[in-house]
């Protein structure tokens, strides 16, 4: 649709251009060009005589007229608000860029509304300079803070990562929450399934929840309207961050949450009654719904009431979102910066060119990668700015000698040397001419030498702007700088017209070659490269081939076992003893182990006598260890009387323990020595 | 009765109650809503909260017969229910009613006397009558039982048998109040209070109260809240760290607590939130568990609360 468009509105314009001519007498122009051999030239939509010679060539010059659709659809592309050098009177131009669009400002009057009004400002450096403080005698003193710099790094990466490990935990914690309510709602609610109340998709969003209880209440569904718009209210809420839904919280847990949350201390300002009064609304709204969903034969009137008052309190909720939304996550401010004027929306820009070229070609297509070959289908290549290599050169030259056109605006010394012509452009100072129009200059000029081959399009005073030349059976058309398809090139008077003049004829696919072109990766390791981010990718491989080496061929595997329905006794062990932790009974745990003990060394030598140290002497084999152990033994029988903490117990506990076993070890040794 | 007039007559109670119970509304409520919903109480705490003087004041408000059975080792089943006992003059054995013959039945300290006198008890709650010597009696009406146990002491008290804690409809535990309550508490002794001589007003009939029991019937329940309730208790024999769960008892005694409550709000109709806010009264006590939960440190409260964060309400929102 689009390209029929632009095919009626070229042909019209070709038939306006033709009265043109018959009118002023000139000769024929594209009507001639058409019945004209070459074919080449004929299908490039401009008269061109490459054979002539560049002053022979003036009189056969193309007689351009406006091409009133053209010039329409650039008006209505440029009233996006994203053009703001055409539609903020505020706009703050730079010097440059004011000194070389402001004096044609008149140019724009049809295009541009609000130029003047952003001419009339001063540019942004001189701004800049009247807001700056003025400086005081104080000089703040210099210090060698190239170590805070790294710290502020190592602190900002450091962050990112513990966030991204966080983000990461979270995931896994609500996948793995998500599945257990899963598995509890098998379980839990399987005996009583409940038609009513079961979850319904969690995306449903608040004007969803209204829309479809406005039809069931519609259909007479009361109770099921009822508790749509109980979910729409809850909804609600939650994108407005007063609550947080749950399927197990009723009202009251919502405004409990409500009450502790939103008025969370009594105050006499202003803003917190404002609150009390939204907290009082939706507390009645919520208490009146309950009343309305759960007693028997509702009212239909009352519904709708209910609805009514859902639907208006979201409405009241929703700028409140979009509000917090947009100072906490996209940081909405009145402030707007500096545009700079090689954005694709600034004056410098060349987002017009590239959407009056979408609606005037067949197809277009952006490149991004290197010229590595030209797609068969493609008829034209547009090269502005383009840094291309010499090879990518040699690729344009090839394809367009076999038939293709190649126009290419700003060239490099790199297309000469392909191309064969040893003159670079120069700065001009003349008028721009493509008679009978005239081209405004948006920006220095720059233009070539007489070239010896090919047709002049367009003029600078005595030199040459732009031209066109045969190249075996294609075409090349060369223009010396890039200014009449920039953003601003484009909105002045006719310069659109004859931008697409120099192009030429567009049916067919174009390639849209400019300073990006070669800038793309040739594969996903060279974007995560230029991305900055190969470093990171190797390092999370190490790591990766670390974990990998340390978990071997467990590297797979679950590193949970699964859960079995018993216990180990290592569980139960710990499980008790954290018992007698949590009961401050360690002592009474010492003391029963300490009766153990005193049994054993009993069993062990019967004969002694009962008392203690009898005992202790008997299994010892030195005065010393009997000590030791029957101060540990009468510690230890006494510890839930002594008051001692659990720390202390289990010192106790150990020191019994070793002597325990080194009286063991001893009467090991006795007895292999006996044997 | 109205319900106006129900939730009227409930305030009323409630502020003559806390008038002399400092700072436990919530305990005075629930012991109500038990007294309303026609059940029993089991408070559960440690000494010196006033489990004693609730129960003593409730029944003043209400202007019910009292009695009250210290529960000791010794004590024997008939000092519970009473006994035939024979009279020289008439010849005749007679039956002299025990304490359990009120309308209000203090059983303090309740797990210190041995199963067999807890289980006096079992009938009486449960079907209010009393069987002696072959002849049953019936209770008067309307008969509640408010025992008190203290949760702290181990030596020389008894558990209560699971089938005995069943037959209580709520089991609330009494705890500290809070610094402020303490100190006006403090402040109203200073300025002469003193509860045991406190005259509280009747401002309950033994009739009324009945008549309160009977218009809970008129508060209507949806299907959706039927199966809340039911979800809920039949979660308690799923649950992983229960061994046993509640009964249909429970069911029950969940389902009248919360009519209870909505009446007391003057609403002839169930709420989630009525059910949800007496689920732990109701079920504390009703559910064993599992001795692995017990070890990792787990109570009832913790596993009804987790029963409860897992079970959809009617209509929730997720």
């Amino acid at each position: 649709m689009r390209s029929l468009t632009a095919r009626v509105g070229t042909i019209v314009w070709l038939l306006a251009s033709s009265v043109v001519a018959q009118t002023d007498g000139e000769p024929p122009t594209v009507d001639d060009a058409a019945s004209n051999p070459p074919q080449d030239a004929m299908s490039l939509g401009y008269d061109a005589n490459p054979n002539a010679t560049s002053s022979s060539n003036e009189p056969d010059m193309f007689q351009l007229v406006p091409d009133p659709f053209l010039q329409d659809e650039v008006r209505r592309q440029l009233k996006n608000q994203k053009y703001r050098f055409c539609q903020d009177p505020n706009y703050r131009f730079f010097r440059a860029e004011k000194e070389s669009l402001c004096p044609h400002v008149s140019a724009f009057e049809s295009t541009c509304p609000m130029l003047e009004r952003a001419c009339s400002r001063p540019p942004w450096e001189e701004e800049m300079a009247q807001n700056e403080p003025e400086e005081s005698d104080w000089s703040f003193p210099s210090f060698n803070l190239s170590w805070v710099d790294i710290l502020f790094k190592a602190l900002f990466w450091g962050a990112l990562g513990l966030g991204v490990f966080y983000i990461v935990r979270a995931l896994v914690r609500r996948a793995q929450l998500w599945k257990e309510e899963r598995d509890l709602d098998v379980g839990a609610s399987s005996p009583l399934p409940n038609p009513r109340t079961d979850r319904m998709p969690d995306e449903l969003r608040t004007h969803v929840l209204l829309k479809m209880a406005r039809e069931k209440l519609d259909q007479s569904e009361i109770t099921e309207a009822l508790h749509l718009t109980y979910r729409a209210t809850i909804r609600a809420l939650a994108d407005a961050d007063w609550v947080k839904p749950h399927r197990s919280k009723t009202s009251g847990d919502y405004l409990r949450s409500l009450a502790s949350n939103r008025v969370a201390s009594p105050s006499n300002t202003a803003d917190q009654q404002d609150k009390q009064i939204e907290v009082s609304t939706v507390t009645g709204h919520l208490l009146d719904l309950d009343r309305e969903r759960f007693r028997s034969g509702p009212r239909a009137e009352q519904a709708r009431t209910l609805l009514g008052q859902a639907e208006s309190l979201a409405r009241r909720l929703s700028p409140l979102v979009l509000l917090l939304g947009c100072f906490w996550f996209i940081g909405c401010s009145t402030f707007v910066p500096q545009e700079f004027p090689y954005q694709p929306y600034a004056p410098r820009g060349s987002q017009l060119f590239e959407d009056l070229l979408r609606r005037q070609a067949g197809s277009v297509h952006r490149r991004l990668h290197r010229v590595v070959d030209v797609p068969e289908e493609t008829s034209t290549v547009i090269a502005i700015d383009a840094a291309l290599r010499p090879i990518e050169w040699q690729t344009l030259s090839r394809w367009a000698s076999s038939g293709g056109h190649l126009v290419v605006a700003a060239p490099s010394a790199a297309f000469w040397e392909e191309f064969g012509q040893e003159f670079e452009p120069t700065a001009c100072s003349g008028p721009l001419t493509t008679p009978p129009l005239t081209i405004v200059p948006v920006d220095d000029t720059m233009a070539f030498a007489e070239s010896t081959s090919g047709q002049v399009l367009a003029r600078c005073a005595d030199r040459i702007f732009a031209s066109s030349m045969q190249w075996d059976a294609g075409w090349v058309t060369v223009i010396a700088d890039a200014q009449l398809f920039q953003n601003a090139g484009l909105a002045a008077r006719h310069n659109a017209t004859i931008a697409f003049h120099l192009v030429g004829n567009l049916d067919g696919h174009v390639e849209y070659l400019g300073p990006w072109t070669g800038r793309g990766s040739q594969n996903p390791l060279e974007s995560i490269t230029r991305a900055g981010f190969g470093w990171w990718v190797l390092h999370l491989l190490l790591l990766g081939i670390i974990h990998a080496w340390s978990r071997g061929k467990r590297m797979t595997t679950p590193i949970d076992p699964r859960d079995s329905s018993r216990r180990a006794f290592t569980e139960h062990a710990r499980a008790l003893s954290g018992k007698y932790e949590r009961a401050r009974a360690s002592g009474w745990a010492l003391r029963h182990y300490a009766e153990w003990v005193y049994d054993t060394l009993r069993r062990r030598a019967p004969s002694t006598r009962a008392d203690l140290k009898s005992l202790t002497r008997a299994v010892s084999t030195s005065e010393i260890e009997a000590n030791k152990l029957r101060e540990a033994l009468t510690t230890a029988r006494r510890a839930d009387e002594l008051g001692e903490t659990t720390k202390e117990h289990y010192a106790t506990f150990r020191r019994l323990k070793s002597a325990i076993l080194g009286i063991s070890e001893v009467s090991r040794k006795s007895r292999i020595e006996k044997d | 009765m109205e319900l106006q007039e129900f939730s009227e007559k409930y305030e009323r109670t409630v502020g003559e109650v806390s008038r002399v119970v400092l700072g436990q509304k919530a305990i005075i409520e629930h012991a109500l809503i038990a007294l309303i919903a026609g059940g029993h109480l089991l408070l559960e705490g440690v000494p010196g909260l006033g489990k004693t003087l609730l129960v003593r004041s409730l029944g003043a408000v209400l202007g019910a017969s009292f009695g009250r059975i210290q529960f000791t080792p010794d004590l024997m089943p008939s000092d519970v229910t009473g006994g035939n006992v024979f009279n020289a003059k008439s010849s005749t054995f007679e039956f002299i009613p025990g304490p359990i013959f009120s309308q209000l039945v203090l059983a303090d300290e309740i797990n210190r006397a041995p199963a067999k006198t807890q289980s006096a008890l079992l009938e009486a709650m449960q079907e209010r009558a009393v069987t002696v010597d072959g002849t049953t009696r019936a209770l008067p009406a309307p008969f509640l039982v408010l025992a008190t146990q203290n949760p702290i002491e181990s030596q020389g008290t008894y558990p209560l048998p699971e089938a005995q804690l069943d037959r209580f409809l709520l089991k609330v535990n009494v705890t500290y109040p809070s610094a402020e309550v303490e100190q006006q508490l403090l402040a109203a002794y200073v300025g002469g209070f003193d509860p045991q001589h406190l005259q509280v007003e009747q401002v309950l009939t033994a009739a009324e109260l009945i008549d309160m029991q009977m218009t809970l019937r008129r508060v209507t329940v949806s299907p959706e809240i039927l199966a809340y309730i039911t979800r809920l208790v039949a979660a308690t024999r799923d649950h992983r760290s229960i061994d046993v769960g509640a009964s249909p008892r429970a069911s029950v005694g969940l389902l009248q607590t919360a009519r209870a409550h909505a009446a007391s709000l003057a609403r002839d109709f169930l709420i989630p939130d009525d059910v949800k806010s007496f689920a732990h009264a109701v079920l504390r006590h009703r559910v064993v568990l599992h001795p692995d939960a017990e070890l990792e440190g787990i109570t009832q409260d913790d596993v009804v609360s987790s029963i409860l964060a897992e079970t959809s309400v009617p209509g929730g929102v997720s």
